[in-house]
């Protein structure tokens, strides 16, 4: 109904006047970031199969039809609530991060959490304190942690001719088993038995308790095994690189959290290398290349100020190398996003710039 | 908004009792206030100023014990049973009570009926007592209790106190019921496992399944989950009361400032 004070906040950060009109709307933005995760996606369909795309289908639909209902609920107007294109980028997010063959009720369960609970219970588009698609993510990490150990398919070069759209329909829709198609793309690799678990992150879990990370075979980036995950840091580097033209994220963002993600990984690796996996490890396994772009640049759940967003990405880099290390699940970004969104009003009081002529010394100016 | 006034409404009086000056005051305040009537304590204390989701009293047993039904409604009978009688003696003792020293008096007392009815579910429901665990004793500690006596029974008849404290304790025993019951049905896909222990072997009748366990979401049972689903049933609550305002206030809404 009214704008209020904290939208308006959030709209301009708190950073002092003056301030310049931009030209790119929110429907402008969010196109553009679906844009630039075409490149990841056309990455994710070769080396994991079209899962991800019925994944994406699911999950978009969900979304879609509860930003209708919720807006009918509000009184809102509902071609407006469905133009800014936001609930298909949580969307596409959630859908790269899930396991790929996660079974569908789950990913609407995940979905209907991030936009009814996360989004639309705090007010809604710019008003929401933590990322939705990261927080949908962990809702079915901590509600089925079983389905995450059984859907996720070891990445294989051409995975796409076995993974076709009608085989994992079936596994994601009509609930058809999913250990052949595994199974069949994890023979597409040159070394099929290198790992115990599903990634390699999970295999790692057990090791880290242990203290024997360093008897683990050094992954070859090369190889069919883990090229994947080559492949996709680049693509989701080339989606970052476009949104930095665009302007529509900050280069220091990304630079400060993969900086600070190389630089604490490799010395805790260097100070015990029988807990802790290297800084190459760090960065390209996991969801640490699409945090880095694509998820702590959220324009709504990170800190107002440009100081404040270069704080926000040290801070989020250093919890994803603390739980990443330390925690009891396999991955810890969506734990690090969550846990720095709590911080962000924070940073933004703490980093908020003077405005000219306010707040000097006495004798100061004179 | 219903949450606010009963908060307010309970504030001023505590303050008025604590401040030694005022104490001469207070007689003639209370004859002023007409005494409420035993029907509209019981709407009150079961609908109107819930103390589950209304004054949001008790959060800690109300989101730690609520994992399963049999468990929320044992630690519900418990402190039903806690919050009469010690409304009922602190009724009956109020003309004794000093009221300087009025709150460690009341503390001694519910300390005294906690201890009694601990031994008493220790005695005769072992594997109750074990569920409930540390909450069965730190009952002494739950504000709804402490609230009852300084905010009713000590200024008012034992008859009115009695009455007052068990529909609190109806009430907030059916919110923890309802609240174990959905987190237990979506957390576990169970529905009241447990209950022959509690209420005799006829509930055997009323343990079942209702999801399996792929279906389940294991967050329900989780703390964040309880915070979750008491934040639904609060919802609930504000939307059934202010059903007829939000329906005038779409009445009177203007269709083309649709935002």
């Amino acid at each position: 109904m009214q704008i209020s004070v904290q939208s308006a906040k959030q709209n301009l950060g708190i950073e002092a006047a003056p301030h310049l009109h931009g030209r790119l709307s929110t429907q402008k933005i969010m196109a553009l970031v679906l844009a630039a995760l075409l490149p990841a996606y056309a990455v994710m369909i070769y080396f994991f199969g079209f899962a991800v795309i019925w994944q994406f289908l699911t999950a978009s639909v969900t979304g879609v039809l509860l930003e209708l209902i919720c807006a009918l609920l509000r009184g809102r107007n509902l071609r407006r609530a469905l133009c800014d294109l936001s609930v298909l980028v949580t969307a596409a997010l959630l859908a790269l991060t899930l396991p790929p063959l996660m079974p569908y009720h789950l990913t609407i369960a995940a979905m209907a959490f991030a936009v009814l609970v996360v989004k639309q219970a705090f007010g809604g588009l710019g008003m929401n304190i933590f990322n939705p698609a990261m927080a949908g993510f962990i809702f079915l990490v901590i509600s089925a942690p079983g389905a995450f150990f059984s859907t996720y398919i070891a990445p294989a070069p051409a995975a796409i001719t076995i993974a076709t759209p009608q085989r994992t329909a079936a596994v994601i829709f009509s609930n058809a088993s999913d250990a052949q198609l595994v199974a069949e793309i994890k023979a597409l690799q040159d070394d099929p038995d290198a790992l115990s678990g599903a990634t390699f992150l999970e295999s790692i879990k057990t090791a880290r308790k242990a203290g024997t990370v360093s008897d683990m075979a050094e992954p070859d980036f090369q190889s069919s095994n883990y090229s994947a995950y080559l492949y996709l840091a680049a693509a989701y580097t080339l989606g970052g690189v476009l949104l930095i033209a665009c302007k529509v994220i900050l280069i220091q963002m990304p630079l400060a959290f993969l900086i600070t993600v190389a630089a604490a990984g490799g010395l805790w690796h260097i100070i015990s290398p029988q807990t802790a996996i290297s800084a190459t490890e760090q960065l390209l396994f996991g969801g640490t290349m699409l945090a880095a772009f694509f998820i702590i640049t959220d324009p709504v759940t990170n800190a107002g100020t440009s100081k404040g967003r270069v704080v926000f990405s040290v801070l989020c880099a250093l919890l994803l190398i603390l739980i990443r290390v330390k925690g009891s699940y396999s991955d810890s970004v969506a734990f690090a996003v969550l846990l720095a969104n709590c911080a962000a009003p924070l940073i933004d009081v703490l980093t908020r710039r003077r405005p000219f002529g306010i707040g000097y010394k006495e004798g100061g100016l004179q | 908004m219903k949450g606010n006034t009963t908060v307010e409404g309970l504030i001023p009086d505590v303050n008025k009792a604590t401040a030694g000056s005022t104490v001469s005051q207070q007689p003639s305040a209370e004859k002023r206030k007409a005494r409420p009537s035993l029907i509209s304590i019981i709407v009150k204390g079961l609908w109107k100023e819930n103390p589950g989701l209304c004054q949001l009293l008790g959060m800690c047993p109300l989101l730690a014990v609520t994992t399963s039904a049999a468990s929320a409604l044992g630690l519900g009978i418990a402190t039903t049973l806690v919050i009469v009688i010690s409304s009922f003696i602190i009724s009956l003792l109020r003309a004794f009570i000093l009221k300087e020293v009025r709150i460690p008096i009341y503390v001694l007392l519910i300390a005294a009926i906690v201890t009694v009815v601990c031994f008493e579910v220790e005695a005769y429901y072992p594997q109750l007592y074990q569920q409930l665990g540390i909450y069965l004793a730190l009952i002494v500690t739950n504000c709804i209790i402490m609230g009852r006596a300084e905010a009713f029974a000590g200024r008012n008849g034992p008859l009115a106190a009695a009455v007052d404290a068990l529909s609190c304790g109806i009430g907030f025993s059916v919110v923890l019921f309802v609240l174990g019951s959905l987190r237990e049905i979506l957390g576990s896909g169970t529905f009241f496992v447990g209950a022959s222990e509690l209420l005799g072997s006829w509930a055997q009748n009323l343990e079942m399944t209702v999801l399996s366990s792929d279906q389940t979401y294991l967050i329900a049972i989780l703390p964040p989950g309880g915070f979750f689903l008491l934040a639904l049933l609060i919802a609930l609550k504000n939307a059934l009361d202010n059903r007829a305002h939000n329906k005038a206030e779409r009445r009177l809404r203007i269709r083309s400032m649709r935002v």
